[in-house]
């Protein structure tokens, strides 16, 4: 009998990539009640894919749609023995007593859906009497959980409050704002150099592979890394695309801390500079082109404003300081005749420069200042020019303005797939609460009487809005945060400073948090009542297919009967609004669901009614021709091998800028907020104290570097053996320990010898770490992914993480600046900040009793 | 930076057949070797014998286990599991006569890896891992790299050299050196004093900066 006879075959969302989007699903092989197997996707032969045909080949994609190793393991954690089954109350919560300081050391108890849902009500309830409004609850916010289009979503609380406040006028709730954690330095930065809001800080991609497949030379891989980030987002055509690059002839030069896995195999040249530098390196190759001449000077002229000011810095007119390749040959750790061999290769061969999200360079502090100097640099070679562009290998495709980056046809990207339910609070223009906090800020909201800020931090906030103030709590008889509403578990593993919002957890002024989540993992354990929440296996659901080079839908039948007592996140947040009277803004899923298809393509157009598609289970919409392709693209202005910012190169205008141009003088700034010495109207090198040179690095003389992990999605999937054996660092003690790259004239002087457990710590704590002894990462700088899964230990009398999530001692957005001064950027810097390593003996560590992930689920 | 899978090779001479007293290790007809489950002691000597190492013993079952080929799976027409979810294709299952076994468009032929060990694998390579030299050549007083300087690496004891050109980073990189021998490297650009160095590939060469000094 073959397995399609024994097994049923169910199509699955991607694990982790969230917001209602997912990449092409998992191939599921279901018996009872027992996944088998998932297995890649295959595109059907019916379907047409594109072809983007250039003087250097034709390429296409394969039909086999491989997602990252963590997809095919994801099934492990439906039984995973940190998987949350019931309702659970923390022992030594009440109502009256919350005793908030044991949160992540109590036991829990089992209770029935009945009475957990009488306390989460009762807890709204009692902070509307006690503080007249539902603004002392941070309703959290989240990038990526399952993937899903509805059931696995994670912005259900800002649903549910956003309800209670307009339909039963209960008062507006503290929307806490999913800030733009992986492209940062863009959004903060870029923005006020060549505008591009609506492809949040980036040059949008239209048609871009059409241009650079038929005309670049040599592609920038700045800190990119498409096997790790642009697999786990996007699924195989992210590395596909770099495939392309070869088979064109075109160089591909690593510029990175690391040799990253991409840089590893595909790349022909590798620049290892010290980690959070870039700028100076950028800076270095400005003078280069300037002192020889090798700059597109009529471009510059026609396409730019205020290139006299920055000129006038890199020669140091201005500083005296001359940012010669010498004097950034001393910061970044890259020798001077390297920068100018490569100054001379990028101005002599058409040259782009491909970024994803994530990498070292666009989260560590200061990162608004390298991300501009990058558009100096691409401004002065004559961005948009052919071969020239800012390119993303890979998908989501909503980097663009009409046309998407490889030919697909605009009505399916326009209606082809289910609307984000959503969107308004996961991507949105601004908090629709107007009492909000950016991500970044939520410890400083709970711990701090009172903090002020600049930007919403909401994804696609105009630039701005950068400069607009806010406060929280917004008045001073304010009662401020008293209540936290958990759906993800990912906080202290994915933003700044993790041991800080541990302790703002356990603060007397938090009465109760409630955790939402399939797992008791990272700060899960911190909450007073957890809701069990379901697999993406456990229910049914849409799969809008958007973050791949196709778009595609699926129906996802419930795949095998839910574990425990746990229900979708979904019905949960149904469940709490039914309670509350709000059952008709929380119809049913599966009317919800329909509704949703029958807004597009598949059923408008193709007619294919939601209870046929519920059969056929998948729709993948065909590609253009290349000539259908062509004709499309002259439709909106673009030759055949026209793509990226060819508009902008053609016509010199039109962008967001105030003065539609690139500003190298930011016109905004200028206007706006011209004392601020972090972010000047002309960006400039920097230095500051999370650099090697401060003071504090004599101390700390180590920069970590903290990449996207590669088998990891942020925090998720640490539970998972399979994971774990091909991810993990195994101790001496056989403790699976999380990798840490360090260099071995590092290891040497430290006594550290591959597969030792060391302690990377700094002044905010301490992780342990699995030592990789590799020159794979340049001397005087670690890397460790963020987001490994918490256990905190006690070592010589401390509280330190066993763990390996490094996030626990990244810097705090507040350390900047004093109490109660404004924080002028809110940015995190997650990457490139100092800290020290020390060989541990592991017979030290002692499994704390006092911690919740040692603590115990009864029931 | 080189990544090697090393799963079963599935040898023709395969040492753990030999080296079970249990005759529980078994060649299908296709091939495959794999552990019967239900003969296996768990004595571990299967363990010992194999020279790549791929045999685990499974403590909770008190058996060794391994590789099986995913047999069961190409038993019904479908790919060994590491095959197919590879995004890069680079694990390739089929009949030896399929022709992706025999020479590719670049003319690199199959190699197995370790024949030493005489077990005569059925998983065949390519581009298997060797020795490369490599260096940047640099000119300390103008402080830039050299372009265009040809290196040439003499084989001490064989026939043979082969010469490289330093690219625009000034960078040379003689790649798939045979490991074990020495040679000697000749780096020569005019204006500049020739380069002389002896180089062994124990392993992979990374020379650095190389130097070189204007003639006068």
């Amino acid at each position: 009998m073959s397995d399609q006879q024994k097994h049923r075959v169910v199509y699955v969302s991607h694990p982790a990539s969230g917001l209602a989007r997912s990449n092409f699903p998992l191939v599921c092989h279901v018996a009872g009640s027992r996944i088998v197997r998932s297995l890649p996707y295959y595109i059907p032969e019916d379907v047409k894919l594109y072809e983007i045909k250039t003087s250097r080949g034709v390429f296409t994609r394969p039909r086999k749609e491989v997602q990252m190793p963590l997809a095919y393991a994801w099934k492990q954690r439906v039984h995973s023995g940190t998987r949350v089954r019931y309702p659970l109350l923390r022992d030594d919560w009440s109502p009256d007593n919350p005793n908030p300081a044991k949160r992540g050391s109590s036991g829990y108890s089992r209770i029935s859906w009945d009475r957990a849902l009488d306390v989460v009500v009762g807890q709204i309830n009692r902070i509307r009497e006690k503080y007249g409004s539902m603004e002392p609850v941070l309703v959290q916010a989240d990038g990526h959980g399952q993937s899903g289009y509805l059931q696995s979503l994670h912005f259900w609380g800002h649903y549910l409050f956003d309800m209670i406040h307009e339909r039963l006028g209960w008062g507006w709730w503290t929307q806490q704002v999913r800030n733009p954690d992986s492209w940062e330095g863009y959004y903060w930065g870029a923005k006020h150099v060549w505008g591009f809001d609506s492809t949040l800080g980036e040059p949008p991609q239209d048609a871009v592979w059409d241009d650079v497949l038929e005309h670049a030379e040599m592609v920038i891989f700045s800190g990119n890394d498409p096997e790790a980030t642009g697999l786990g987002m996007s699924g195989s055509i992210a590395l596909e695309m770099p495939k392309w690059l070869k088979r064109a002839g075109i160089k591909i030069v690593a510029i990175s801390p690391d040799l990253n896995y991409s840089a590893a195999v595909q790349a022909d040249k590798w620049i290892p500079l010290k980690p959070n530098t870039d700028s100076a390196l950028y800076l270095a190759l400005a003078h280069t082109w300037i002192v020889e001449g090798l700059y597109d000077k009529d471009y510059v002229r026609t396409h730019t404003v205020g290139f006299e000011e920055f000129k006038r810095h890199v020669m140091g007119k201005d500083d005296g300081i001359a940012k010669t390749p010498a004097w950034a040959a001393k910061i970044t750790g890259v020798p001077s005749h390297t920068i100018r061999a490569l100054a001379r290769e990028w101005a002599s061969k058409k040259t782009s420069v491909s970024v994803y999200f994530g990498g070292p360079k666009v989260r560590g502090s200061l990162s608004h200042l390298v991300t501009r100097l990058e558009a100096y640099v691409l401004a002065m070679q004559g961005i948009g020019s052919p071969g020239r562009q800012f390119l993303r290998t890979g998908a989501p495709s909503f980097y663009k303005n009409a046309l998407a980056q490889v030919p697909r046809f605009p009505e399916v990207d326009k209606h082809g797939i289910a609307m984000n339910p959503m969107i308004e609070y996961a991507i949105g223009k601004g908090p629709k609460s107007p009492v909000f906090i950016p991500r970044t800020l939520a410890t400083e909201a709970i711990l701090s009487p009172s903090i002020q800020w600049r930007g919403t931090s909401a994804a696609l906030a105009k630039t701005e809005d950068q400069f607009n103030r806010y406060r929280f709590p917004p008045n001073d008889d304010h009662p401020g945060i008293r209540m936290v509403w958990n759906e993800n578990g990912s906080q202290p593993g994915s933003w700044g400073y993790g041991f800080k919002w541990l302790e703002a957890l356990q603060s007397s002024k938090i009465e109760f948090v409630l955790g939402v989540h399939p797992w008791f993992e990272n700060d899960i354990p911190y909450s007073d009542l957890i809701l069990p929440a379901q697999t993406h296996f456990e229910h049914q659901d849409l799969i809008a297919v958007q973050r791949s080079d196709l778009l595609a839908m699926f129906y996802q039948e419930q795949a095998i009967e839910p574990v425990g007592e746990s229900k979708s996140d979904f019905e949960i947040h149904r469940m709490i609004g039914q309670r509350l009277g709000l059952d008709e803004v929380f119809p049913p899923a599966d009317e919800w669901l329909r509704s949703a298809y029958e807004g597009t393509l598949a059923s408008t157009k193709l007619g294919i009614t939601w209870e046929e598609f519920k059969k056929k289970k998948s729709i993948v919409y065909d590609c253009p021709t290349w000539d259908e392709w062509v004709e499309i693209k002259k439709e909106h202005g673009f030759g055949p091998h026209d793509g990226g910012l060819h508009g902008f190169w053609s016509e010199a205008g039109g962008l967001e800028t105030p003065s539609g141009k690139i500003e190298f003088v930011s016109s905004r700034i200028a206007a706006l907020d011209p004392e601020n010495a972090e972010r000047p109207p002309l960006a400039k090198w920097i230095a500051h104290s999370e650099l090697q040179g401060s003071r504090k690095s004599q101390e700390y003389p180590l920069s970590v570097v903290s990449n996207h992990p590669r088998f990891r999605f942020h925090v998720q999937g640490d539970d998972i053996d399979w994971i774990k054996e091909i991810g993990k660092v195994r101790g001496p003690d056989g403790y699976m320990y999380e990798p840490c790259w360090i260099h071995p004239s590092d290891a040497d002087v430290r006594d550290i010898s591959d597969g030792d457990v060391i302690m990377v710590h700094n002044e905010r704590g301490a992780v342990l770490v699995g030592a990789v002894v590799t020159e794979r990462i340049i001397p005087g700088a670690v890397s460790i992914d963020h987001g490994a899964k918490i256990d905190l230990v006690q070592l010589k009398g401390k509280l330190i993480d066993r763990g390996g999530c490094i996030n626990l001692i990244t810097p705090s957005p507040l350390e900047k600046y004093g109490v109660g001064e404004e924080i002028k950027i809110p940015e995190m810097t997650v990457s490139g900040f100092l800290a020290e390593a020390v060989k541990i003996d592991v017979s030290e560590i002692v499994a704390s009793t006092g911690v919740g992930h040692g603590s115990t689920v009864s029931g | 930076m080189t990544y090697l899978p090393l799963l079963c090779q599935h040898c023709a001479n395969a040492p753990c057949i030999k080296a079970c007293p249990e005759d529980a290790i078994k060649r299908r007809d296709d091939g495959l070797v794999w552990i019967d489950p239900e003969e296996c002691t768990g004595c571990g000597l299967c363990e010992e014998a194999c020279p790549y190492d791929v045999i685990y013993m499974n403590g909770e079952l008190g058996i060794a286990q391994k590789c099986t080929g995913c047999a069961h799976r190409v038993d019904e027409g479908a790919l060994p599991r590491c095959a197919e979810v590879c995004p890069h294709d680079a694990i390739v299952f089929g009949d030896e006569a399929d022709s992706v076994f025999s020479e590719d468009e670049h003319g690199a032929t199959l190699e197995v890896y370790h024949p030493e060990y005489q077990a005569e694998p059925r998983v065949y390579w390519k581009g298997l891992p060797k020795p490369w030299i490599a260096g940047t050549v640099v000119d300390p007083v103008s402080d830039e790299v050299i372009s265009d300087v040809a290196i040439t690496s003499v084989d001490l004891f064989e026939d043979g050299s082969v010469t490289a050109l330093s690219d625009e980073f000034g960078d040379f990189w003689i790649r798939r050196m045979e490991k074990g021998r020495k040679y000697r490297l000749e780096i020569r650009k005019e204006g500049y004093e020739d380069f002389l160095a002896i180089v062994t590939t124990d392993g992979d060469q990374d020379l650095g900066n190389v130097c070189l000094k204007r003639t006068r």
